[in-house]
């Protein structure tokens, strides 16, 4: 491993209550249930899933938008778990984010200079006189130009509105930015010029890197460990290469066989899931993943599988892989 | 093969506050029985609006101006007037839309809305549309189909909802389905679910299918025949190996080493199309597409190029053909 460990959750979980009617038992959706991981600097770490796995949750969890229900979080040693908003804001500088969608994620009556500008006044950041200065460099650095310093956001095309969130990200110097989801909204096109763009910022400053997405491919070309998560699990977790060339989740090896590839000539065998993700307001005892699992066994239904380390920081949270339970079939 | 449409130099253009816009400019192809044609293009480059043409289902007594041919089996369906279209749409020709949700109307259940085209169209009474509604339900795989005629499309997932929207297209057997973009909005696995079952109804019933997406790896899985769109044109049309073997086009070329390669190599660095699509009333004279080219020359910037034919089954649109192509 080459860095220090920047951000590290250990056991992070997010339930948010749901309104029943009077006298029946309080129902919870189990967003993201008990998730342990660290970044570490100068790393990408992909975290991929299903719509509605909770990856998005964890994310936004991580940097606090959103409270934690149990579990800890701690940026660069210290904890930040109970911290008040106030005592916070500090770390809100260490940790940026950059949303999915760059149509709403502007303030459509702020002109983008200005949106930049307040990311310093608010952090009380450079003298007032250069801050105009400092947005025109930061432009510049996710390649726009200084003219768009006095456009509104809807002068911009989606690829330019997601340059512009970066900037913002950027202006504070950041150690981690989490990606949530940064060019699903993109064509293909407008996506490499932006994978490429994120990869440049990383390398000049030494960026960490929570890449959140939904396609296999674009997390596999840029992060360098992946977090697979399934109903609020991270249920597979290795560095790249690894995942890729020795794949042990079930959930895992089929999300990576539904990925379409562009080769006509492809005639590999695709393991098609039967149905949809259960809902997480009544998640499957057990293994969550047990429901839809091609392999899965009696005891499967209700013990709950912990992540194991199978060697070379391969974790995997999957019956099959307990040498004690793997018998029992 | 036996052709069931043709599209003959279609054009379609709005009238819109910045004057009559041009979205899609002289578009030809066909699509045989029981063919799967896909339509690729990245947003804005016409290709929705052509499939919705197809239909006319802009208001051409207000928006929409359209010219060309569009043959249904010989039959221009722009001479036929705007009543007749009715039992064209959803009998002969029926259309998949992307997003399910908004597609589905919120108030009807699942089986009013499926037994609707099945009184409309084929006239069956009560009885007997329900239980082809049950087939149909059936035929494209969702589980308990009597207790999802009750239910209302918020009930149901993603996937699901598409699969009731393609039950409902093929409800009346038609000639052609056209699918714009049906997995954009869904997750890979079930992406692939929906996948399979339009391949194996495509097979199943004979119906030509023309699949618009942006996805080029759908496309390279399901379809035997592409047609790549650039702002309202047609830039390439190949068959499918052809096409990712030897992409004549640089815009092709470009969209095919865009794209991340899930078994390709992590250190090389990713293709990148420089600027981006320009707006429909900024279109560049010349070549469309030459000031991204890379191969861009000055006949490119100021004579637009015809698409011809390079082979039996390939045609391109571009000045410099047979310069740009890569082996694999």
């Amino acid at each position: 491993m080459k860095g220090d460990v920047v951000l590290r959750a250990v056991g992070v979980t997010k339930f948010f209550p749901v309104k029943t009617s009077f006298g029946k038992t309080p129902m919870v959706v189990k967003a993201v249930d008990g998730v342990t991981l660290k970044l570490i600097e100068g790393e990408t770490y992909g975290l991929v899933g299903e719509t509605g796995c909770g990856k998005s949750t964890l994310g936004r969890t991580l940097i606090k938008l959103i409270e934690p229900t149990d579990g800890s979080i701690s940026i660069n040693g210290v904890d930040v778990t109970r911290m008040t908003e106030k005592e916070m804001r500090p770390y809100r500088k260490t940790v940026q984010m950059v949303f999915q969608d760059p149509y709403t994620s502007l303030n459509p009556r702020k002109r983008v200079g200005d949106a930049l500008v307040e990311v310093l006044t608010i952090h009380h950041l450079s003298k007032r006189e250069d801050r105009i200065d400092v947005a025109m460099k930061i432009l510049a650095k996710v390649g726009l130009r200084p003219e768009h310093f006095y456009r509104y956001p809807h002068e911009f095309s989606g690829g330019q509105r997601q340059r512009i969130g970066l900037a913002r990200a950027l202006i504070l110097n950041p150690a981690i930015v989490i990606c949530d989801e940064p060019v699903s909204a993109l064509d293909v096109s407008i996506q490499s010029q932006i994978i490429n763009l994120l990869q440049d910022l990383q390398e000049q400053d030494r960026l960490t890197y929570l890449f959140i997405a939904h396609d296999m491919s674009v997390v596999k070309y840029i992060s360098d460990r992946i977090g697979v998560m399934y109903l609020g699990h991270i249920v597979e977790e290795a560095e790249t290469e690894a995942l890729f060339k020795n794949t042990l989740h079930p959930y895992t090896q089929t999300l990576l066989s539904a990925v379409p590839k562009t080769d006509p000539y492809s005639t590999r065998k695709r393991i098609i899931l039967q149905g949809d993700v259960p809902s997480p307001l009544n998640p499957p005892s057990g293994c969550v993943f047990h429901t839809r699992c091609p392999y899965a066994m009696k005891a499967c239904t209700s013990l709950i599988p912990v992540l194991k380390n199978m060697g070379e920081n391969h974790r995997v949270a999957c019956l099959r892989y307990d040498p004690d339970l793997s018998t029992l079939a | 093969m036996e052709k069931i449409l043709e599209v003959c130099n279609l054009c379609t253009s709005f009238r819109t506050e910045r004057g009559i816009l041009k979205a899609v400019d002289g578009v030809s192809f066909d699509i045989g029985k029981g063919e799967i044609l896909g339509v690729v293009g990245e947003s804005g480059c016409g290709k929705s609006v052509t499939s919705q043409s197809i239909l006319r289902l802009y208001d051409e007594r207000k928006t929409a101006i359209y010219s060309g041919q569009v043959l249904l089996e010989g039959k221009n369906l722009f001479d036929l007037p705007l009543k007749k279209m009715q039992n064209i749409r959803g009998e002969k020709i029926s259309m998949v839309f992307q997003d399910a949700l908004s597609s589905l109307n919120p108030v009807l259940t699942i089986g009013d809305q499926l037994t609707e085209p099945l009184h409309i169209h084929q006239k069956l009474g009560k009885k007997a549309a329900v239980d082809k509604a049950l087939d149909m339900l059936k035929l494209v795989g969702i589980s308990a189909p009597l207790e999802r005629l009750r239910q209302y499309p918020h009930e149901l997932s993603g996937g699901m909802r598409q699969r009731v929207m393609i039950a409902i297209a093929l409800a009346c057997h038609p000639k052609l389905l056209i699918a714009d973009e049906p997995t954009t909005a869904l997750d890979v696995t079930i992406q692939a679910q929906i996948m399979d079952l339009i391949v194996s109804l495509n097979k199943q019933l004979d119906m030509g299918v023309i699949l618009i997406t942006h996805d080029l790896a759908v496309v390279a899985q399901t379809c035997l025949r592409v047609v790549v769109m650039y702002l309202g044109q047609i830039v390439e049309e190949a068959e499918v190996h052809e096409l990712f073997d030897h992409p004549r086009h640089p815009y092709t070329l470009g969209l095919i080493r865009s794209i991340p390669e899930i078994d390709g190599n992590r250190k090389e660095r990713l293709y990148m199309i420089p600027g981006m699509v320009p707006l429909l009333d900024q279109i560049p004279s010349g070549c469309r597409f030459a000031p991204r080219c890379t191969y861009a020359t000055d006949r490119c910037r100021m004579e637009m190029p015809q698409l011809v034919s390079v082979s039996p089954s390939q045609r391109v649109r571009c000045w410099n053909v047979g310069k740009t192509g890569r082996k694999k």
